[in-house]
């Protein structure tokens, strides 16, 4: 089950990051992800010459996501785990509001990198916790 | 597994969980919560693992069966929020051509394109609701259940 479930965050947190590369900008896949992020293309990573299907911020998380499927946290920072998410989750919240109180204009590399970053602790963080019940010897 | 019943023993609780959050990620304007992080989703997922652990208040489950609690409350979720939204589109679509004689066409082609995206995401929104819901279900557990964590 719990392969199972890191081919979801997979699987997951790939899907717009291939719609991009492989250019599949078919109108229905760009609608049906309209409901999920606002897709506004100032604030969306172009790629092969349109803009992804979710803003870059979400493109971050996504990509996070992926990545600790693949990179969980490692095992001495699990006790942690929590602690680490809430401050994943404060510097996203602190550069939502810096950007949106006009602090600073939106800007790709901390848009992404703070939903990264998110996406990446959450994820990695729920891989690294699957991982250690594994290890544990059965009841 | 802890439990003999297995994950299907999530189901009804999950599902009330995901029910919940579908048709609060269909409401008009109250949709557009989703673009923050998924949270109807979320919301839906902490419901059915709370309406859960109230059911079963001697219970400790492992993060991986709230994670699958939370995926089921998801799948329902993405498939509620596909099949409300094709619906609403459908319904205010027809309404507008009641109410003007002349549709836009530029009006037209991307109410044509939102219903082609309905359609679509009755196949790919159960699948990324439930990815986050997955997820979801791990972190409510995490961070506001932590004392039923199991191992």
């Amino acid at each position: 089950m719990s392969r199972a479930l890191r081919a979801l965050l997979l699987g997951l947190g790939l899907l717009p990051w291939v719609l991009g590369l492989l250019a599949l900008r078919h109108p229905a896949w760009v609608a049906a992800f309209r409901g999920l992020c606002h897709q506004r293309p100032e604030r969306s990573l172009w790629l092969r010459g349109a803009p992804m299907v979710v803003c870059s911020r979400c493109a971050g998380l996504y990509l996070g996501v992926a990545l600790g499927a693949l990179l969980p946290l490692p095992s001495r920072w699990l006790a942690h785990g929590r602690s680490l998410l809430l401050w994943a989750l404060l510097v996203t919240a602190l550069e939502v509001l810096a950007q949106d109180s006009g602090l600073h204009a939106p800007w790709h590399p901390s848009r992404m990198g703070t939903g990264l970053l998110l996406g990446w602790v959450a994820s990695g963080f729920m891989t690294a916790s699957l991982r250690a019940r594994e290890a544990l010897p059965p009841a | 597994m802890g439990n003999p019943a297995g994950p299907m023993r999530f189901l009804k609780t999950a599902l009330i969980g995901g029910a919940v959050g579908g048709v609060v990620a269909s409401i008009p304007v109250l949709n557009l919560l989703t673009c923050c992080f998924c949270l109807p989703n979320l919301l839906g997922v902490f419901l059915g693992l709370s309406l859960y652990f109230r059911e079963n208040p001697e219970e400790r489950i492992p993060t991986s069966d709230a994670a699958i609690s939370g995926a089921i409350s998801g799948l329902l979720c993405g498939v509620l929020v596909a099949v409300l939204g094709l619906i609403i589109n459908v319904v205010l679509g027809g309404l507008m051509a009641t109410l003007f004689n002349h549709v836009p066409p530029e009006l037209r082609r991307a109410m044509a394109q939102s219903a082609a995206g309905g359609v679509f995401g009755i196949f790919i929104y159960p699948f990324i609701y439930g990815g986050w819901g997955a997820l979801g279900g791990f972190l409510a557990m995490e961070l506001f259940h932590k004392d039923r964590k199991l191992g």
